[in-house]
């Protein structure tokens, strides 16, 4: 450019200033009114704890072997005055199976306090993975009755559940697990729990596999009436 | 159910009751100690914090470093000496809170093994009430473990101290924790946190994680609606939880599984009563959400409810739905989803009618503000002001006033408001007694960033940038903040006030011409204004130093603002894309459409969470869609006011970027660097539906820069993109581009059209170039670039044209007297300066420069 200019002017170029951003909509505070957050008093200080330790102890119980109706009943009451009682416990979803086995109910109770736990899907998974049992199933069932489970676990519980039958040797055990599992799915399918479109093949599969039971025949002719 | 009902809290009363013997019998120093702390809890409940330190001490005692009552005593010490430091507090609970975690992490080992050994010890005792009392008293010494080390409310605490002393990220990083490990915590400090969870989330303008709180909050609590009194500790507990425990005794005297499909029948059967109940619930909060003009239907729901609720109780509870309302309407109006925020504060004022509307009524001046409805505005916030004795409420009055009169372009009128605002801000510091709420009362930090941009508009760069230096502590993590610092630099650098004479443009808009010799030796001397362009003194010399701060606005602290800026775009960005990623996928696993909104990092509770958001919208057993109808309305107003909200993020953030690069382009420009004024101004090109404004400033910014680095042809290049084949140049944007830039704005600011002429008569520096403005600039930029390419006759088609433009520009005149003086045209020359109003003859008494 220099070597260009004319006695010592140079071409003129105009750079425009870049502008102002202008105020951008909600960037002036608007202020309102906060909430009052006072400081808060701890209550849980020296407070009294025996009621928590009733529940741990009939949990302890519960995973040794049934409880009696009455110990039943007391658990209950006691996870009812506190909702947050569950979380303190005992429980942890290693010891879920022994309470299956043991106290089905119980389980039911705990786990559906436990819906909004974050560990509740470690729960699941354990519950899936647990071997298959009338124990479990009762535990399924009553779950899906009381709270709304994920659907990826019914549909991985079922799933597991058709190939627990597959996998029995002796035949008397394996028509009682085919039952089972028939009245099982029908009543998920009449109560809508699942939708049986998503495990359309699975199901159709054990259907022509065990035809010969009556109760299969059953959930087929549900299966197709649904179609 | 009422018999049952009866039953049951008489026996758990009982056993409480029994519980408590035994405890008693085994260690009497405990219950004494029970007692200590019943009676300083109740002398805290009644203010009395003097006696209340007392009784403490004496508790600790007996408990040496229990770390619930070391905090207690700090609370309650802080509370005797009137909030004199919050900051040592915080230390105190700090240190607390690291002392509990610390013993709970070494305890809990020790519970795991004693867990084992203990159930051993009861091996298959049936109901025998001795055995249990026995092994209650064994376990109490391990559960009391488990307890004493939940550290909630301390960290609670900690997040209230942050929150009012307005560190507002530091705090949602402590709430955060809680949040998402919040079930196990007890349900009154947990609706706690989820509320001051929500207020700092709103301050910090995080949409999508105040939505997940609503949505938790109206889950979990709102479903029950009987939320006991937040102030009375955790007696209202059991109450509470009746709905809970109804449907719960229910199921289990269930008779059997099979029979599920009983509830259609009317067996009354148990399991399908708690479903009835579950399902009237249910259908009270459809209402309660779906309808506009429910105040009679809402009250039904209540006297009809088997939830026998205290009046107490039902207060709260409506305080409770009121306070929901409007966080949700604070979240509509942050995401600007103004349709919904109108529809939710029709359902708050119905609700408010009960008690104070104060708040429904300045957030509903907000709206109208945001709507640009500016003088309903206005009338409202009058109302909302009766109470002009609180210097709190004055305060925001006035603020709100401000933001009203600068949207209206009455800039004068907003400063006088902004700065009666702050005025009352800071009398609320010196008010005695001093409460811990005054303190997050004083609200200067926001106030001052709305003078800041006040005064930025006014052309008063050196007070704004005070103004914004000051705001900081909360905006720091702002890219705009950092934007408007450089706009303070470049305005104050335009009007002369930082370096020497030879930059400012009010210099440049004369032509200098020194008159030499005389007679016919007299010569003219012009005074390049092309050597001004640049800025010579870039060592920090020239800077203005703001008074009382470190601050010091300079051009290359301006160039420091802006790369600040990009860094914390860029940033925001990628936490964005990679936000919206993750929740793709959530949403693809589990279907959910208000998965979206729960957090993401932690992915256990954000499955768990997920698989709520589920059930809470998915029809329940029976297939009625009509029960979860308002829970499933509410979650997708929810859910388009956060997309809503990203687009806007997405869109301001693109606005600024271009703001931020052009600035960058010109200043490195002005600094002589123009390798680094090239890539931003690429940058801006680059950029995704730039606006054509900035597009334009981005070619002649790379064109600048490219002809300092000898390329001329690519310089050309960039601005021949403006020129057509038969040599004419089309305008660079149209009037319609800057409306579009200006009003983003939704239909219905029927006001603004009044306005626009005020604002920019009384605005300065913001606006950009007229069209043809810009295209005279062309004009001028292409003329000097056919005179370097030795294209003097286009040079001088393009400088005529440009002088038909601006005809008064000093720049586009020396443009015309250099083609001139190419062409050998020396007369021609003359007459233009002549011609030119901007032009100021020199004696000739200094020695040529030339």
């Amino acid at each position: 450019m220099q070597n260009l200019s004319v006695e010592g002017l140079g071409p003129q170029w105009i750079r425009p200033a870049p502008p102002m951003l202008p105020v951008l909509d909600g960037e002036l505070i608007w202020l309102n009114p906060d909430s009052n957050h006072e400081l808060l008093w701890d209550y849980g200080m020296c407070a009294d704890t025996s009621r928590g330790a009733v529940v741990r102890d009939l949990i302890a119980k519960a995973l040794k072997g049934p409880l009696a109706p009455a110990q039943q009943e007391q658990f209950v009451l006691e996870l009812a005055k506190d909702v947050k009682l569950v979380y303190h416990c005992g429980l942890t979803p290693s010891k879920l199976p022994d309470l299956v086995e043991h106290n089905p109910l119980i389980a039911v109770e705990v786990l559906s306090k436990l819906m909004n736990s974050p560990e509740i899907s470690e729960y699941f998974i354990v519950l899936v993975n647990m071997e298959m049992s009338l124990y479990s199933m009762e535990v399924v069932n009553r779950l899906t009755t009381t709270v709304n489970l994920p659907t990826e676990f019914v549909h991985m519980y079922i799933t597991n559940c058709i190939a627990s039958c597959e996998n029995i040797k002796d035949k008397y055990m394996k028509n009682r697990r085919v039952r089972l599992v028939c009245v099982f799915l029908q009543s998920f399918i009449r109560n809508k729990i699942i939708n049986v479109r998503d495990l359309f093949i699975e199901v159709q599969a054990f259907c022509i596999e065990f035809s010969r039971i009556r109760e299969v025949a059953g959930l087929f002719r549900l299966l197709k009436t649904l179609e | 159910m009422e018999v049952k009902d009866s039953s049951d809290s008489s026996s758990a009363t009982t056993a409480l009751a029994g519980s408590k013997d035994g405890l008693a019998n085994d260690e009497g120093n405990l219950s004494d100690a029970e007692g200590l702390a019943k009676e300083a809890a109740f002398l805290f409940q009644n203010r009395r914090f003097e006696e209340c330190v007392d009784v403490l001490n004496h508790l600790l005692e007996k408990k040496k470093g229990d770390a619930k009552v070391l905090h207690n005593i700090a609370v309650a010490e802080y509370l005797r000496e009137g909030f004199t430091d919050p900051r040592n507090l915080l230390d105190a609970l700090n240190k607390l809170k690291e002392q509990s975690e610390k013993l709970a992490h070494s305890c809990g080992e020790q519970i795991e093994s004693e867990n084992s050994s203990g159930s051993d010890m009861v091996p298959g005792s049936k109901s025998n009430s001795a055995s249990i009392h026995q092994s209650s008293a064994i376990n109490s010494s391990r559960v009391v473990y488990a307890q004493d080390f939940d550290t909630s409310v301390t960290l609670l605490n900690i997040a209230i101290i942050l929150y009012h002393i307005h560190e507002y990220s530091q705090s949602l990083s402590v709430l955060e924790k809680l949040y998402q490990n919040i079930e196990p915590i007890e349900e009154q400090i947990a609706l706690r946190v989820c509320l001051l969870l929500l207020d700092v989330a709103l301050v910090c303008e995080d949409v999508s994680k105040a939505a997940g709180v609503i949505q938790y909050l109206e889950k979990s609590f709102g479903i029950t609606h009987a939320v006991g009194q937040v102030d009375s500790g955790c007696s209202t507990q059991q109450q509470s939880n009746q709905g809970m425990k109804i449907a719960i005794t229910s199921s289990v005297t269930a008779p059997d599984v099979s029979t599920t499909d009983s509830s259609g029948n009317g067996n009354s059967s148990d399991n399908a009563l708690g479903r009835t109940l579950t399902d009237e619930t249910l259908e009270y909060e459809t209402l309660y959400s779906t309808l506009d003009t429910v105040s009679e239907k809402l009250e039904r729901p209540i006297s009809n409810d088997n939830l026998k609720l205290s009046p107490d109780q039902e207060a709260s509870s409506i305080d409770l739905k009121l306070n929901l309302h409007l966080y949700k309407v604070r979240l509509m109006l942050l995401a600007r989803n103004l349709k919904a925020a109108k529809r939710e504060i029709k359902l708050a004022m119905n609700i408010a009618r009960f008690g104070d509307s104060s708040t429904a009524l300045l957030l509903k001046s907000q709206l109208e503000y945001a709507r640009g409805n500016h003088r309903k505005a206005i009338k409202l916030l009058m109302t909302t002001s009766n109470n002009r004795s609180d210097q709190g409420i004055l305060c925001m009055f006035n603020n709100n006033m401000g933001c009203i009169y600068q949207q209206l372009g009455k800039h004068h009128i907003s400063t006088l408001f902004f700065s009666k605002a702050l005025k009352c801000s800071t009398s609320l510091r010196s008010e005695k007694p001093l409460k811990l709420s005054s303190l997050s009362q004083e609200k200067s930090l926001f106030i001052l960033y709305n003078c800041g941009l006040q005064y930025l508009h006014c052309g008063k760069p050196v007070v704004a940038a005070q103004c914004f230096d000051k705001s900081k502590p909360i905006f720091y993590s702002r890219p705009i903040i950092w934007l408007r610092f450089a706009e303070c630099c470049l305005s104050a650098l335009e009007k002369g006030l930082l370096g020497k004479s030879d930059f400012s443009s009010s210099e440049g808009d004369v032509v200098k011409v020194h008159v030499v010799g005389s007679g016919k030796w007299r010569h003219l001397v012009i005074d390049d204004l092309s050597l001004t362009n640049r800025y010579h003194k870039c060592l920090g010399e020239d800077a203005v130093v703001i008074p009382d701060g470190k601050l010091r606005l300079s051009v290359p602290f301006a160039r420091r603002c802006l790369l600040n800026a990009l860094y914390l775009l860029d940033y925001a960005e990628n936490l964005q894309s990679s936000a919206s990623l993750s929740s793709k996928e959530e949403t693809n696993q589990s279907a959910s459409a208000s998965a979206k909104s729960l957090s993401q990092k932690n992915t256990v509770t954000s499955d768990s969470k997920a698989f709520n958001a589920t059930s809470a919208s998915m029809p329940s057993t029976n297939g009625e869609l009509k029960e979860t109808k308002g829970g499933t309305l509410s979650s997708m107003t929810l859910q388009s006011s956060i997309s809503l909200h990203e687009e806007m993020r997405r869109k301001e953030n693109n606005m600024i970027r271009q703001a931020v690069l052009a600035n960058l382009a010109y200043l490195e420009l002005s600094l002589g660097n123009p390798v680094r004024a090239l890539s931003a101004a690429k940058e801006i090109l680059q950029l995704p539906d730039c606006s054509k404004m900035y597009t334009f400033l981005g070619h002649v910014y790379a064109a600048e820069a490219l002809c300092y680095l000898d390329r001329v042809g690519e310089a050309l290049e960039h601005l021949s993109i403006y020129v057509s084949e038969t040599n004419d140049v089309q305008l660079p944007y149209s009037d319609e581009d800057m409306e579009k830039w200006r009003i983003d704005k939704s239909g219905d600011a029927y006001e603004f059209a009044g306005t626009q002429n005020a604002k920019s008569s009384e605005v300065q520096g913001i606006i950009f170039q007229k069209p043809e403005v810009a295209r005279g600039a062309l004009y001028v930029n292409l003329a000097a670039l056919s005179a370097i390419q030795g294209n003097a006759e286009q040079a001088d088609m393009f400088v005529n044209k440009a002088l038909s433009v601006l005809p008064d520009n000093p720049r586009a005149v020396l443009g015309g007297i250099y083609v001139d003086l190419l062409l050998r045209r020396t007369q021609n020359a003359v007459v233009k300066l002549r011609q030119c109003r901007h032009v100021r003859f020199f004696p000739a008494h200094l020695t040529s420069s030339s």
